[in-house]
């Protein structure tokens, strides 16, 4: 059997199709590289039916591995089936989605199957013969290039990452039948917790706060540029949220809210993938970090470099004076 | 009850970054560049909260690293962990999550937790897998990302919930002994106080010499560090403050934004 590139799909993905064209997109360039076979996988009490949507979202061959009785993703479950299942597979890479249910599993399937893990993948580097995975460290200011040593490897792909495949025909599906009872790890479901704030999707311009702005009563600074900036809302970075500055519905993130108004202006935000997730779509970005270095310069149209404490007054100086000129 | 926590000694990332990029690797010597991962004070701070809500509760905390770290074990000394452990390493060993979490399995003492917490992720490598690869290799369950924890120590188990997307907790109980990675705002980290640190300075970590363990192979390299190319324009205003300002109030305005 051909070695292949397993992909597992997520069995409650509402955005089942984009996350796993995606997927798909990386797996296929993965697979090219390494001469392949890309295949997809899904396990769950639904799997018949979702197996037949993954194959025509990504046009792989997919196999559906019903399990009755597993209505939610439960580490336990996944990690054993999956340990049986890739072997007989023949899969030299496994990969799957960043999310948090990967991260959850794919470490410790990966010390199962004696593999290397590389998380949150961003992109795939080929030097001369060497495969090498793409992915941010510190705080998102370096790209580290990781070679594996094992000879399977698994793998998880940042969202957003990689373009999806367009459909070309749907894969063919086999149907597969398992039984697990987890014995350690009782899932009792899943609940909704918060809501990100509605008012983030209609500002048309986000003023958004990090742990660079110092403590909470910095945050009047913004508000005062809020003032004069029209339709304008205050967000902030996860830590400014965690230390009850602002609450948590104004949390922009990969755990909070995705926006995408027209100015995001990010102060005191280093730019960790975890945050830029949430913003990156924004029509225009502008940053003011006190270090040249700081990653959200990456994605930036205008960087500031300079401290917020004392930038912000200045700039609400300059758009009055602005505005002043205007009027006469 | 004993809890085991893992404590990661990082370098301070929102400092710029002095890179050697001919080897591809960072240079970071200053011994201020280094402090515990903001992660770990979150699980620290947790076992604090445990220890403080049930009877007869030790806390171990320990780290795999260089002489230096030695420092962030006396800071979690100082929340309030009862005893540290320091397994340790010589500048340039192999820290990836696998070989790390191999370490830790190999310390002495480790069948003897009936809870194991780490941070979510660290903050210079980002992977997020120390915490689940440790749980496999002591065959006991994982939970990341968790948000809430209750423990019951005589039905051994503890309920947990785990942050997962679009606000929504994933609910479980895992069986004891069990290994849980925690995510920020689940409490308030507190500052070390002074008696706990006068006690710390006095209590010598157990130390564990890494190169004396059996260990495996590392399973991944980073061959490489780069500096990550620029995805917009990333226009850099220039001179001083109120000349930036007036630029980018000129933007805003052209931009139709004001
Ligand atoms: C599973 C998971 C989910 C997560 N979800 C989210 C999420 O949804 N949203 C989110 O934001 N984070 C999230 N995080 C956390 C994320 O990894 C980072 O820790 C966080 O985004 C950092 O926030 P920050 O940029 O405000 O703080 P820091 O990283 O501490 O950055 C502060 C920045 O301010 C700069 N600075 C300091 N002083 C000044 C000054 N006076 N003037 C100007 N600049 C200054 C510094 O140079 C630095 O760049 C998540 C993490 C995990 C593991
Ligand atoms: N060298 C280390 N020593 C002790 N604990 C560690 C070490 N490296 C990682 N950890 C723990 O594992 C967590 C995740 O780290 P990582 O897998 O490197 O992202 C950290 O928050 C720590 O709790």
């Amino acid at each position: 059997m051909t070695p292949t590139v397993l992909l597992i799909a997520e069995q409650s993905e509402e955005d089942l199709a984009t996350l796993s064209r995606e997927l798909a997109g990386f797996a296929s360039e993965l697979a090219e590289m390494t001469r392949c076979i890309p295949l997809a996988l899904l396990l769950g009490q639904e799997a018949s039916s979702r197996g037949l949507e993954l194959a025509q979202a990504t046009g792989l061959d997919v196999v559906a591995v019903h399990v009755p009785g597993m209505s939610t993703y439960n580490s336990e479950a996944y990690k054993g089936i999956l340990q049986e299942m890739v072997p007989q597979l023949n899969a030299s890479y496994v990969c799957m989605v960043h999310t948090s249910q990967a991260a959850d599993y794919a470490p410790g399937l990966a010390v199962r199957l004696q593999a290397a893990c590389i998380t949150a993948v961003e992109r795939l580097v080929k030097d001369r013969d060497r495969i090498m995975f793409a992915r941010r460290i510190l705080g998102g200011k370096w790209e580290a290039h990781v070679a594996s040593n094992t000879s399977t490897t698994v793998l998880t792909v940042q969202p957003g990452a990689f373009r999806p495949v367009s459909g070309s025909g749907a894969g063919r599906v086999k149907h597969v039948s398992l039984s697990f009872a987890p014995r350690s790890v009782r899932s009792l479901g899943v609940r909704q917790e918060r809501r990100a704030d509605a008012h983030l999707d209609a500002a048309r311009t986000i003023i958004s706060a990090g742990r660079g702005i110092g403590k909470q009563d910095n945050l009047e600074i913004l508000h005062q540029l809020a003032r004069i900036l029209p339709n304008s809302g205050i967000a902030g970075s996860r830590p400014v949220c965690d230390l009850g500055w602002l609450d948590y519905n104004r949390q922009v993130g990969l755990t909070g809210a995705t926006v995408s108004p027209e100015l995001y202006l990010a102060c005191g935000i280093s730019g960790t993938v975890q945050h830029t997730a949430g913003m990156r779509q924004s029509k225009f970005i502008v940053a003011v970090n006190t270090d040249p270095e700081a990653a959200i310069f990456q994605l930036a149209d205008v960087c500031v470099v300079e401290d917020v404490r004392v930038f912000i007054p200045a700039l609400v100086e300059a758009l009055k004076d602005e505005l002043k000129r205007r009027r006469e | 009850m004993k809890i085991l926590v893992c404590v990661k000694e990082v370098p301070e990332v929102n400092a710029p970054v002095r890179a050697d990029i001919s080897s591809g690797w960072l240079l970071l010597e200053d011994s201020h560049y280094f402090r515990m991962n903001r992660f770990d004070e979150f699980a620290v701070e947790e076992a604090i909260r445990i220890k403080e809500s049930l009877p007869d509760v030790t806390i171990a905390v320990l780290t795999v690293g260089q002489a230096r770290a030695e420092k962030i074990l006396r800071r979690a000394m100082g929340m309030g962990a009862d005893r540290a452990i320091h397994m340790l390493q010589e500048p340039g060993a192999d820290t990836s999550p696998f070989t790390v979490a191999s370490a830790i399995a190999q310390h002495p003492g480790i069948g003897e937790y009936d809870l194991v917490l780490t941070g979510v992720m660290a903050e210079d490598d980002m992977q997020g897998q120390t915490g689940p690869m440790l749980a496999e290799l002591l065959g006991i369950p994982c939970a990341t990302a968790v948000v809430l924890v209750r423990v019951f120590l005589e039905e051994r188990f503890v309920s947990v919930e785990r942050e997962i997307e679009r606000g929504m907790r994933d609910v479980l109980e895992l069986s004891l002994p069990a290994l849980l990675t925690v995510q920020s705002g689940i409490n308030v980290p507190r500052y070390p106080s002074l008696s706990n640190m006068l006690r710390a300075n006095k209590a010598a970590p157990q130390v564990i010499e890494v190169s004396s363990l059996a260990m495996p192979e590392p399973r991944d390299v980073v061959v490489r560090g780069v500096v990550p190319g620029r995805s917009r324009k990333g226009l850099v205003l220039e001179g001083t403050t109120e000349k930036k300002a007036t630029e980018l109030a000129r933007i805003l305005v052209k931009r139709g934004l004001i």
